[in-house]
């Protein structure tokens, strides 16, 4: 095993553990643990076993497994920055609407 | 009915005085304590003046918000005319009845201040207006002397179709290139230049945000 392959093991099974304890605490629900343990699972294998990836990395043209890894790494955080963006968006909007209508409760007291 | 709107956030060493003689000008004085941690809220109450309605943000949203709420109420008072200026003391409040008369007599719909260049003024300042001003220029083909100065009035018909989206300071660059792409009337004043504290309001990282903030408006407005 190369020290590449035991650090995504150890980087796995932290991930697991710690969403595990997220869990206890009901900061994550059950259907998050689900998914979230399917990911560091998955993650786990691809450490050990990285010669799964050789039939992707030949469709894409790469010369090397850990090349998809990458570059699938980059795209996912592209795609949850957008996410985020939107949802802080929203949250920000729903603030603003809350606080200015505490703001306005007792207006009409000015009237 | 003329309304003043006056968003506040630590203020509490002008905010008293500032609204004190705003008050002798217009109708109402709308205070927003945007958040504030002083005694800023504390200061209005004191006062005891039957023209101010004072509403307070229990966070800070910042200035573009606490506007928008103040432009809420105004709506509420049915206010005809709307003075917006700073609660930090350079905006001075002895020049609110030239703003109204150019607004009235002159029928202007918009009135706004540009601030006298003056060698007090930090340099970084100059520059930075000077940045900002000549980007609007070529972007928007806009010519207002002082796009920063947030003093300024507006004629209430005019406010729909100027409602800004920003929540910070860049709410006063926004709020101008609305009301220009609409081609209303207006005209500018000169007031006098007042830094009471150099490290508030619009900082030099604040103005690299605003270039590139008003790029987008370009593609978006």
């Amino acid at each position: 095993m190369a020290p590449i392959q035991l650090l995504g093991l150890l980087i796995g099974l932290l991930a697991l553990h710690i969403t595990f304890i997220y869990y206890k605490k009901s900061e994550l629900e059950k259907g998050d643990l689900l998914i979230w343990s399917f990911i560091w699972v998955v993650f786990i294998f691809i450490s050990l076993n990285p010669n799964i990836l050789n039939s992707v990395t030949q469709h894409l043209n790469l010369s090397r497994p850990m090349d998809a890894i990458m570059i699938g790494a980059f795209i996912v955080l592209l795609a949850v920055s957008f996410h985020n963006y939107v949802v802080n968006k929203k949250n920000k909007k729903n603030i603003e609407k809350i606080i200015k209508e505490l703001a306005l409760r007792d207006f009409d007291q000015y009237k | 009915m003329i309304v003043a709107i006056i968003p506040a956030y630590n203020e509490e060493l002008t905010i008293g005085s500032v609204c004190g003689q705003v008050a002798q000008y217009v109708d109402r004085v709308i205070i927003i304590d945007d958040g504030s941690i002083d005694r800023t809220s504390q200061e209005i109450i004191d006062q005891h003046n039957s023209k101010f309605c004072l509403l307070r943000h229990q966070i800070n949203l910042g200035k573009g918000a606490a506007l928008r709420t103040g432009y809420e109420a105004a709506k509420r008072l049915g206010a005809e005319i709307v003075v917006l200026l700073d609660a930090d003391g350079q905006h001075l409040p002895e020049y609110v009845p030239y703003i109204i008369d150019e607004l009235k007599n002159k029928d202007k719909q918009a009135v706004f201040c540009f601030r006298k260049k003056e060698k007090k003024m930090p340099v970084v300042r100059v520059l930075g207006n000077f940045l900002i001003n000549k980007t609007a220029s070529v972007l928007f083909k806009i010519d207002l002397r002082d796009m920063l100065c947030g003093f300024r009035a507006f004629k209430m018909e005019v406010m729909p179709y100027i409602i800004w989206r920003d929540s910070g300071y860049f709410v006063e660059i926004e709020m101008a290139l609305r009301f220009k792409s609409k081609n209303f009337s207006y005209s500018e004043i000169e007031i006098p230049t007042i830094y009471n504290n150099r490290f508030k309001g619009v900082t030099s990282v604040d103005g690299l945000k605003l270039l590139l903030q008003m790029i987008i408006w370009r593609i978006k407005l």
